[in-house]
């Protein structure tokens, strides 16, 4: 009896223990972890993402107030959390155990949603910018071409606030077995005010000649039929814009060019640009446009930057099914502009010179992002060459007009490159396209957009900002 | 402040936990689960926390007003007040925009509306009081004598933002008096870290893939993704719901209250009538006891009794007319059960009712998913074979073949299996010897440290948000 309450006793005992064991199973890691998270040292920048982590966030009584604080101090906490890369990749292990493979290995992503537009303004679906209503606030900025021009039947003004934003869609990507590329969906709101800008552009410069160019992207080629036809076709979008460009502008037929050579090397598999093979191609088209000879592809020096992993890879990484992409990454191979030339960006609307740069850069020694190689985005560099050709031209682009340039300086002996989405930083609204070709008698005008570019609605608000 | 966030589980819950277990007199607990309820409160709303203490106010106020005058005219004064005033300011704030636009557009009028944020758990809390003064006016229980203890029921954080309704008199006794043990501590930690990955794990990862499919390429649903979509939400607002409730059970239990519970397993209902027994249980208990027995219930005007009820419970769930169609649509089928099949629905063979069921219940969730009615078209135009774009395309059916896997498991978690594993469970704990009493040791210290670690992973993974353009 007595053996049998003690054995009782030492029973509740060991429950007891037991039980404590697991209530500090609980507590534990909760006071530990969130003790770390108060002396650990705080990073400025994930490398990984390629982004600014949320600091700690200056206090005041409005955004107290507004929520605003608590929120950021949220952020501020989640991006700083200990051993966030430890937990980065459990997080990853955990999104491969729900997920089964299809035949075709293939994965639909979410994307980002981050817009084409430039750094510091990208605009989200749910920004309150994006109004479904005229609104004249908007544009108070970037004012509309009908008051850039001084001539009075300029057409109807372009509009581009003024269209019902229903078509931003949030941004899937597809991962087919070691590839990662960007859904596209055409849009037949915002590529026809796409193509009055050009007009407008020849319509104010009619001695010049004018290029749109119009490059497609690797989802075209590469992705089942599906992501490339219908209303995602990007020959639809090049359909659309001749459609409604007027026939004194001269469209560069890229996309025939790159379709012929879709075995060969033109589009990264980790990254949203083209090659330069891609860009070599498309020149070839501009050549044909503009009545040039192309230069053959032997005769450039080229070299090659290894182990590259781009933009998309980033995004995707947190997925399992990026692993085959980082097994095998992307290369870069270069192609140096056979004529010596010096670049110059411009600092300031005094245009002073802030540095001079080569539009290939040679020898970097592993750059964290290889396409850097080329000219970068700058809202105005100046491209002189020993061409001798005697030729001036301008170009407005995005990012895909960086491996393009080279190839043009050894057509014209100077070389303006305009990117939209920085000229107000540099030169406020004094920048204006159509009066510097006319102080500088250039030539030619080249407006060159990746097809999403072309049809994003602040990358646009931004060329007509500059027009 | 949400459960399911770093700041909420490493930096509040250990604060909150030290300090309340450091203190040793139920006074000073109760201060400090007053304090924090009210900073947990502010973290999401710092200027409405004022409404939440004067909401709480006006009830207390009432109620002992009715306490003091039982019997008179007073009391059911100081009733009509109370009711008046908790109903009016979630007229204020949840509906009034809603009604001024509806009636504008009915007659296409100018009338000037103002738009309020919604104060978070503004639903929540006002039935909360609303039932206190109405339980002391019945008699069912003592007003409460302080403030401080009033506030405390009203704003106590486990509850505070998404349910369950707890009733005064479920924790009037507990305020005062409750005592907290070591294995209430161990099982209420374990019932958070279940809702917890209920949350983090399963429907937020469902909500993402719902999305995909329902939201951000809606013209370009087909049949198959319609259907896959839908039972996604499904899933998504079943563990999203339940999780939080299991938090809330949880925290509660960790500190000594007992709430009750809000959902037992709804999905394997068998009938529509089942279904609203084991879905927000705190919610139609409430429009029961308060609204649908005052009236009548089964006994006068039993089908008006039951529009009225589900249109209220309709217009509960948020201010917009695809809530109100989703409740009286609930009401059309519980008017065929309960007047046309008079609750002969229950002895329908298996095959017949619980099919029945799970669909009224999915296309139930269409109503609440899609805000928008022409949207909500499209979608029923692909759901009932109808799509133009098919009846499945790639897209739909990469999706579908990637979330198998996630699907059969949500399927599982859906039904009551837990209960066979907790019996499981507390079984080896009886079983003579220390074998039995170890495996349920560690079985329990390998769920709790797992679901821990898993559920910190994902959150913290949630973060991980590369910027493609940030350079370009």
């Amino acid at each position: 009896m007595r053996d049998l309450q003690l054995e009782k006793e030492a029973r509740r005992r060991r429950r007891n223990l037991f039980t404590s064991i697991l209530c500090l199973t609980f507590v534990v890691p909760l006071i530990f972890l969130g003790a770390v998270s108060l002396v650990d040292g705080k990073a400025e920048v994930s490398q990984d993402e390629n982004r600014e982590l949320a600091q700690w966030p200056s206090f005041s009584f409005s955004s107290l107030f507004s929520g605003e604080y608590f929120q950021k101090l949220d952020a501020y906490y989640t991006d700083q959390f200990p051993f966030r890369n430890m937990f980065l990749s459990v997080n990853k292990f955990l999104n491969n155990l729900y997920f089964v493979p299809t035949g075709d290995d293939m994965t639909i992503i979410k994307g980002n949603q981050a817009g084409i537009g430039g750094d510091e303004e990208s605009e989200t679906p749910s920004s309150s910018q994006v109004s479904s209503e005229s609104d004249p606030s908007n544009s108070s900025e970037s004012p509309s071409s009908s008051q850039v021009s001084s001539e009075p039947d300029n057409n109807t003004p372009v509009d581009i606030d003024g269209n019902a934003d229903a078509e931003v869609k949030e941004n899937y990507t597809i991962i087919l077995k070691d590839r990662i590329m960007e859904q596209y969906t055409v849009s037949p709101t915002y590529l026809p005010i796409h193509a009055q800008l050009v007009n407008s552009i020849k319509e104010q410069l009619p001695e010049c000649r004018v290029f749109s160019l119009t490059a497609p992207t690797s989802v075209e080629f590469y992705s089942p039929n599906q992501y490339h036809t219908g209303n995602k076709s990007q020959l639809r979008t090049l359909e659309i814009l001749k459609e409604n460009l007027s026939d004194d502008v001269i469209q560069v037929n890229a996309y025939g060019k790159l379709r012929n050579h879709t075995d060969e090397y033109i589009y990264f598999r980790s990254d949203h640009h083209w090659t330069q093979l891609g860009a070599y191609y498309a020149y070839t088209a501009f050549c044909e446009s503009a009545g040039f000879k192309a230069h053959d592809l032997s005769e450039y020096q080229t070299g090659r930057y290894e182990n590259f992993l781009g933009t998309l890879y980033r995004a995707a990484k947190n997925y399992p099914q990026s692993d085959k992409v980082r097994d095998n990454p992307d290369y870069l191979d270069y192609y140096v502009p056979l004529s010596t030339h010096n670049g110059e960006i411009y600092g300031d609307a005094n245009y002073t010179v802030q540095y001079n740069i080569q539009a290939v850069k040679t020898g970097l020694n592993n750059p964290t992002y290889a396409y850097d190689c080329f000219c970068g985005d700058s809202a105005l560099i100046k491209f002189t060459s020993d061409c001798g050709t005697g030729k001036k031209l301008i170009m407005t682009k995005d990012s895909f007009g960086n491996a393009f340039i080279p190839f043009l300086l050894d057509h014209y002996s100077e070389v303006y490159v305009v990117d939209p989405r920085h000229v107000s930083k540099v030169f406020g609204g004094s920048f204006r396209l159509t009066n510097f070709v006319r102080e500088h008698q250039i030539d030619d005008v080249l407006v060159m957009n990746y097809s999403f570019a072309a049809q994003e609605k602040s990358y646009l608000t931004k060329l007509e900002s500059i027009i | 402040m949400v459960f399911s966030s770093l700041i909420f589980l490493y930096l509040f819950l250990p604060v909150c936990l030290i300090l309340y277990f450091v203190a040793r007199k139920m006074r000073a607990k109760n201060i400090i689960l007053l304090v924090l309820s009210l900073l947990f409160y502010a973290w999401g709303e710092p200027v409405w926390v004022i409404l939440l203490i004067f909401s709480g106010f006006v009830d207390y106020f009432n109620g002992r007003i009715i306490e003091a005058n039982r019997g008179t005219k007073y009391a059911k004064m100081a009733l009509i007040a109370s009711i008046v005033i908790n109903l009016g300011l979630l007229g204020v704030f949840k509906y009034s925009a809603f009604f001024i636009q509806s009636i504008n557009g009915l007659f296409s009028a100018h009338l000037p509306f103002a738009e309020f944020a919604l104060p978070i758990g503004i639903s929540f809390y006002t039935f909360q009081t609303l039932s206190y003064t109405i339980d002391v006016y019945r008699g069912n229980t003592k007003a409460q004598m302080k403030f401080s203890n009033f506030l405390l029921y009203v704003s106590l954080f486990p509850q505070l933002i998404a349910g369950p309704i707890v009733r005064y008199t479920d924790v009037a006794e507990q305020i005062d008096n409750r005592t907290t043990t070591l294995s209430g501590f161990k099982n209420g930690a374990i019932r958070f870290l279940t809702g917890l990955a209920k949350k983090v794990l399963i429907a937020n990862y469902a909500g993402s893939v719902c999305q995909q499919l329902l939201s951000s390429n809606l013209s370009e649903l087909t049949t198959a993704g319609a259907w896959f979509g839908i039972f996604l939400f499904a899933i998504q607002i079943y563990f999203d719901f339940s999780g939080y409730s299991d938090m809330a059970i949880g925290l509660g239990r960790i500190f000594g209250f007992t709430y009750p519970e809000n959902f037992n397993y709804p999905y394997i209902c068998t009938s529509i009538t089942d279904f609203w027994r084991r879905w927000h249980i705190s919610l139609s208990s409430f429009f029961r006891d308060y609204v649908y027995i005052p009236l009548g219930g089964n006994r006068r005007h039993l089908v008006l009794n039951l529009l009225i009820v589900w249109s209220l419970t309709g217009l509960w769930h948020g201010a917009s007319w695809n809530f109100v169609f989703w409740g009286l649509y609930y009401f059309v089928f519980l008017f065929f059960e309960k007047v046309i099949l008079k609750g002969k629905m229950e002895q329908m063979p298996w095959y017949v009712k619980r099919p029945y069921s799970l669909l009224v219940v999915l296309i139930g969730w269409a109503f609440f998913y899609f805000t928008d009615l022409g949207q909500l078209g499209t979608f029923f135009q692909s759901f009932f074979f109808a799509s133009p774009n098919g009846l499945i395309d790639t897209t739909s059916q990469t999706i579908i073949i990637n979330n198998s896997l996630f699907a059969v498991i949500a399927v599982i978690a859906c039904l009551p299996l837990s209960r066979y594993v907790k019996k499981l469970v507390g079984y080896l704990g009886q079983q003579k010897g220390n074998i039995g009493m170890a495996v349920q040791f560690s079985l329990n210290f390998v769920y709790m440290a797992g679901v821990l670690f898993f559920c910190t992973a994902s959150l913290v993974g949630q973060s991980y948000n590369p910027f493609l353009y940030f350079r370009f």
